[in-house]
């Protein structure tokens, strides 16, 4: 196999690599800056289940775009899922937010870095939320639609479920512990119904709340309990879509939610 | 289990990832499995990781890598056509794995990457076996190939199926596709021209298999329109020796259901083991 681990193409320089976490190895993919220059390290933090396929293109392009701009950018598989180790899925929320600090901790070290900034999508934003808690080493968190609702997201997935069984013609209530190619167990939906976007013990200057006008009571709720820790919020509404609902090979990236991110990461260096 | 990344190519910018036989080496046989559109390397609902992971367990070596432009790999800067694109690179995958002892390949794809591993197999002898899943010949879409396989399905199932009915009347159609199709049936469209994608796309089959080494195996989606799209490109005369035809009842085209990605791969590991024999 190829000993080297970076490769240029077409100016893009990505690093893939596993690392360890919790005794299990993470599959992650370091975008280097581009023109040698360091402006800080970025991890990404994913969504899950059928919403991390369709969204996967997405974030790699804002992986790209945030290299372009001068930062490092990891992204990486929870456990479990994607490429890291472990096939059964069975993982539960507090493991995956363990692995967050993993990758924040493999991010520092290969980045050299004393502090990052994080961005999650949906349960992916849920679960950096939590994991930022007590911290002192985040220079800033962005959080893309996170699930602050977390039974409307249950509802949501299994009315999507159901929607899918009635076009294929399967017999109802017959695929209740799975959505769109992935399990959803009991257990998974209780833990997901739990998510209410709670934040406690922050300890960052700055923070980025990105939302449908769909989600706009819940973000503004988060908003201000962000703003009670003295974190200085930006709440930006957009409208260009759910790509996380996207057909798995549409794969749209929505242009302009990457650039708000990447300028608002940008606008702190 | 034993997984690496790996990177090949003229820049070795292409990446994947190899799972490698988690026990003995089964003789110098190994599984690339391709993407399947947009979807990178994990493959559709992770299928590409849960089939290379059973593989290894056999005592295969498996791949699965990305495209240049797609998931993990970045684009090619050297502007190579798309549809030459998803032929050279398996190749390259197969010239990289060769210097690790493997010689004979298996080429799994679903949907675009069954086009590939068909024009690979084509273009290839190593490869033995390619296991093409709900195949369309992507290069003729929204071509008299597609609208065959679309006649086909609304005149042999559709009519007849309560279920398509009640999505026609309920909006869960694609209206301007059934409009098209009728529209081309009206116009002698869907009738067989021997110069048609459709045709030439059966002769590279026979040609392949005449060539004999490489078997094909189509699996297909009962729900799928590749069903319609293979039994077309069949045609009248059978399926050829070398070939075979099977379909998973009901799964759709990405296998969505749990229990259709098992039985997906229970059936692509029965057919490696066969191939190991």
């Amino acid at each position: 196999m190829s000993a080297k681990p970076t490769a240029v193409a077409g100016g893009e320089v990505i690093e893939p690599t596993f690392f360890e976490s919790q005794g299990e190895r993470l599959y992650g993919c370091l975008h280097r800056p581009a023109g040698g220059r360091n402006l800080g390290s970025v991890v990404l933090c994913p969504p899950m289940g059928h919403e991390y396929t369709a969204s996967h293109r997405a974030l790699r392009q804002l992986a790209a775009q945030l290299a372009r701009a001068g930062h490092f950018a990891l992204r990486f598989d929870y456990s479990g899922t994607g490429d890291s180790s472990s096939d059964d899925e069975k993982r539960h929320l507090a493991h995956w937010r363990a692995d967050i600090d993993s990758a924040i901790a493999f991010c520092k070290r290969a980045t050299r870095a004393a502090a990052i900034t994080l961005i999650g999508a949906r349960v992916g934003g849920s679960l950096a939320l939590q994991a930022a808690a007590g911290r002192t080493d985040l220079r800033a968190l962005a959080l893309w639609s996170p699930v602050l609702a977390g039974r409307a997201l249950v509802e949501q997935w299994r009315a999507a479920q159901d929607e899918f069984a009635l076009r294929l013609g399967y017999p109802p209530n017959t695929l209740r512990e799975e959505v769109l190619g992935f399990p959803l167990e009991n257990w998974r939906a209780e833990e997901l119904a739990a998510l209410d976007g709670a934040a406690a013990d922050l300890r960052l200057p700055r923070a980025l709340l990105l939302h449908l006008p769909s989600e706009d009571p819940e973000a503004a709720a988060l908003e201000q309990r962000l703003q009670q820790m003295d974190v200085a919020v930006t709440r930006v509404s957009y409208d260009q879509g759910a790509v996380w609902r996207q057909e798995a090979l549409e794969a749209i990236v929505p242009a302009a939610v990457l650039r708000t991110l990447v300028d608002w990461v940008g606008a702190g260096t | 289990m034993q997984e690496e990344i790996m990177r090949f190519g003229p820049q070795a910018s292409i990446v994947g990832v190899f799972t490698r036989p988690s026990r003995e080496p089964a003789a110098d046989l190994a599984v690339i499995l391709l993407d399947a559109g947009l979807i990178h390397h994990v493959g559709p609902s992770r299928l590409h990781v849960r089939i290379a992971r059973a593989a290894a367990a056999q005592g295969l070596g498996a791949l699965r890598f990305d495209f240049s432009g797609v998931g993990d790999s970045p684009a090619r800067p050297d502007n190579l056509p798309i549809f030459q694109m998803v032929v050279a690179e398996p190749r390259e995958a197969m010239d990289a794995l060769a210097a690790f002892g493997y010689r004979r390949f298996v080429l799994l794809g679903i949907c675009s990457g069954a086009y590939s591993a068909f024009k690979v197999a084509c273009a290839d002898p190593r490869v033995v076996l390619a296991v093409l899943i709900n195949f369309q010949d992507v290069a003729t879409a929204g071509s008299s190939g597609e609208a065959t396989a679309w006649a086909k399905r609304y005149w042999s199932r559709s009519l007849f199926s309560p279920r398509a009915w009640r999505n026609l009347l309920t909006g869960r159609v694609d209206y301007a596709r059934l409009g098209r199709t009728l529209s081309a049936q009206l116009t002698g469209r869907t009738r067989e021209d021997p110069d048609s994608p459709l045709a030439q796309t059966r002769a590279e089959l026979r040609a392949l298999l005449e060539r004999r080494g490489t078997r094909v195996v189509f699996l297909v989606s009962g729900a799928d329109l590749s069903r319609d799209y293979v039994a077309a490109l069949i045609g009248s005369r059978g399926v050829p020796e070398g070939a075979s035809v099977e379909t998973l009842e009901q799964a759709d085209h990405l296998f969505t259901r749990r229990s259709d990605q098992d039985r997906l791969l229970e059936r692509v590991l029965a057919l490696l083991q066969a191939t190991l024999r």
